[in-house]
């Protein structure tokens, strides 16, 4: 399948009062058509970043996007002006943030705030738009929603919520879907919900799907390829099972292995050791080499490009 | 029993709910009702259910930070609901509590020497010399290096205050550890660490641990037992092997289906629970879990189901057993 989503090089930077911080360096992924591409890292790697990014949605300043480029249908995103992205946010490529309870504005009604893409992207009429809006949220699973439509978000509980959210980012079915940690503030019973139901409408509009979550287990289940990040670099990138059947990078190997699992005997978990370096501790080398079991002088002098390992793309020296 | 550090019986925490306009009682969240468990010398129960089913409510009323309606917490042989407040203070030595936040439960103005001194000095242990040499030894323990002393806690990442956490719980040299959540706020390279800490410090201190969470993988791997809640009861309790390989109770089995699998090709069947956990304030009539059970029958709309006991320590609540 052809490419809905090419990035290259894409790089974002903030201006911080102790200096620059290298948030994204050098990351390239595409999405293809229909698909489910997970993004994994632990907190401050730069996932969301990387999406922010591509939809203009860093603030300026202290952001700005430096270099890459972010190729959509055949257009450079990062090169768009202010009226022609906003015409691709929500209509062609929407988001889903990870709270439910702060993404809402707490004075507009549901159907209101679900209906607002279909009128502003496609000058549908209030009346239509609002009938629309009771057909997605009752495809999302809420019941007798024409009954919703005048309701509050804080009168939805957190799943129901992200539910609404999941409703307001597909009406105008768009090319592709960005996850920000969808199912992350949520329990367990109502995150497999939520992933379920995300599943089924991929499935039934045939959107593609970018699923940014620090949960392992979450981009096991429902990704087709993951791309693992480590301090704003994509240190690994191959479809789901190749990756947590034989990962390659150091990181991605560690990472699967210190995670606790509820099937198979007990054993020791493994760790990383030491913690995540902070912005400017790292000036060459790979960025893992503080953390790194197998690290040799290459490692410390040269930052590794990324190779191929069989259908892994992977950014470490081992694999030269 | 005389082997159980701990022995929790028909433990009741209610809150009032004031009116609007009236500050008059006019009712109650009854956010543990009915809980009794036990735990034995240098074990691991784990406690685990989803937000809002009073896990952390049961472990703040077993130190006595809040108010017990009804039942006992037998610690060691005595009954704390029931000690006088200095009695409380020296007991409290025995029993600690570790945080889930670790970025709230450090004082910001307080360098990490400080921190962990103020609890020997709380407990009146050791001259100020002593108290020093003291936490020099807490912060060895906890595996962080003695420089770290000086630091304030914005200058710590946050798996190394979590460690700061636990080694001001260790201070008092505690035999019972309560952790409410004390890896969820970390990431998974750093929760292993932390786990594996923990597992070490059990091993050489024979320290009994609490252990509230809501992550299933992680509750597993800690604890010998573990107990399920749902609303305020627990409705299933088994050790952690039999639980995981024989859950009983419908809530066990859907929360268990819900954790996702980091295997790929391991599809599991999905038991996907309707809606969302009832209002605690007006629970369902009956077993509470009878809004989401499948097998629900006219008898779970009616009545409250008992503890059955399935044998070998497996208890279950829930009519189907009866």
């Amino acid at each position: 399948m052809a490419d809905l989503l090419n990035v290259e090089g894409l790089e974002t930077q903030f201006r911080t009062r102790d200096g620059i911080v290298h948030a994204v360096n050098g990351v390239s992924f595409h999405l293809k058509e229909g698909e489910t591409l997970g993004i994994v890292g632990e907190s401050g790697c730069g996932k969301s970043v990387t999406v922010m990014s591509m939809l203009d949605l860093i603030p300026r300043p202290p952001g700005e996007v430096v270099a890459g480029e972010a190729v959509y249908q055949g257009k450079d995103l990062l090169k768009m002006s202010n009226e022609e992205i906003r015409h691709v946010r929500g209509a062609q490529i929407s988001m889903v943030f990870q709270d439910p309870m702060t993404s809402f504005n707490p004075v507009l009604t549901i159907g209101r705030q679900v209906a607002e893409p279909l009128e502003i992207h496609n000058g549908v009429p209030r009346k239509q738009a609002y009938e629309r809006a009771a057909e997605m949220l009752e495809m999302v699973g809420i019941p007798s929603a024409k009954d919703h439509l005048d309701d509050y978000p804080h009168q939805f509980s957190g799943g129901m919520r992200q539910r609404v959210m999941i409703a307001m980012s597909l009406i105008c079915t768009p090319q592709v879907l960005i996850a920000d940690e969808p199912t992350t503030a949520l329990d367990v019973t109502i995150q497999a919900q939520i992933l379920h139901l995300m599943k089924e409408l991929k499935e039934k509009m045939g959107t593609a799907v970018m699923l940014i979550t620090h949960n392992m287990g979450v981009v096991a289940e429902v990704a087709d390829r993951v791309m693992v990040m480590y301090c704003g670099r994509d240190v690994e990138c191959a479809d789901v099972s190749t990756i947590f059947k034989t990962p390659k990078h150091p990181y991605t190997i560690g990472l699967i292995e210190s995670i606790p699992t509820i099937e198979g005997e007990k054993k020791k978990l493994h760790t990383i050791k030491g913690s995540i370096p902070t912005p400017g501790e790292i000036t060459k080398g790979c960025r893992f080499q503080t953390r790194c079991d197998d690290v040799w002088d290459k490692c410390r002098q040269e930052e590794p490009p990324v190779f191929d390992v069989g259908k892994t793309k992977v950014r470490c020296w081992k694999y030269e | 029993m005389k082997d159980n550090i701990l022995d929790v019986q028909n433990l009741k925490v209610y809150f009032p709910i004031k009116g609007d306009l009236i500050p008059k009682v006019v009712g109650h969240v009854k956010a543990v009702d009915d809980v009794s468990f036990h735990l034995g010398y240098g074990e691991t129960l784990g406690l685990v259910g989803e937000s809002g089913c009073g896990k952390s409510t049961t472990g703040r009323a077993i130190l006595r930070l809040v108010k017990a309606q009804a039942g006992s917490v037998i610690f060691e042989g005595r009954d704390i609901l029931q000690l006088k407040k200095q009695e409380l203070k020296t007991i409290r030595k025995d029993m600690q509590l570790m945080f889930q936040d670790p970025f709230a439960a450090l004082n910001p103005r307080m360098s990490i020497g400080d921190a962990l001194e103020e609890v020997l000095y709380v407990h009146r242990i050791g001259l100020k010399t002593e108290r020093k040499k003291k936490a020099e030894e807490l912060i060895e323990t906890v595996e962080l290096n003695r420089a770290y002393l000086a630091r304030f806690p914005h200058e710590l990442s946050g798996g190394q205050r979590q460690r700061i956490v636990l080694a001001r719980a260790l201070a008092v040299n505690p035999k019972l550890l309560i952790c409410d959540e004390p890896v969820s706020a970390l990431d998974v390279s750093i929760q292993a660490q932390i786990v594996n800490l923990l597992e070490e410090l059990q091993k050489n201190l024979n320290i009994t641990y609490l252990f509230i969470a809501h992550d299933l993988s992680v509750v597993k791997h800690i604890s010998k037992r573990i107990a399920v809640m749902y609303l305020g009861k627990i409705v299933e309790t088994a050790t952690s092997d039999e639980l995981f390989q024989n859950p009983r109770h419908p809530y066990t089995k859907a929360l268990l289906a819900a954790v996702p699998s980091i295997d790929p090709d391991h599809k599991k069947e999905k038991i996907l629970l309707e809606g969302d956990m009832p209002n605690i304030i007006n629970p369902p009539k009956g077993c509470r879990f009878n809004s989401r059970c499948q097998f629900a029958v006219e008898r779970c709309y009616s009545e409250e189901p008992i503890i059955t006991d399935l044998g070998g320590g497996h208890t279950v609540n829930c009519h189907l057993f009866t």
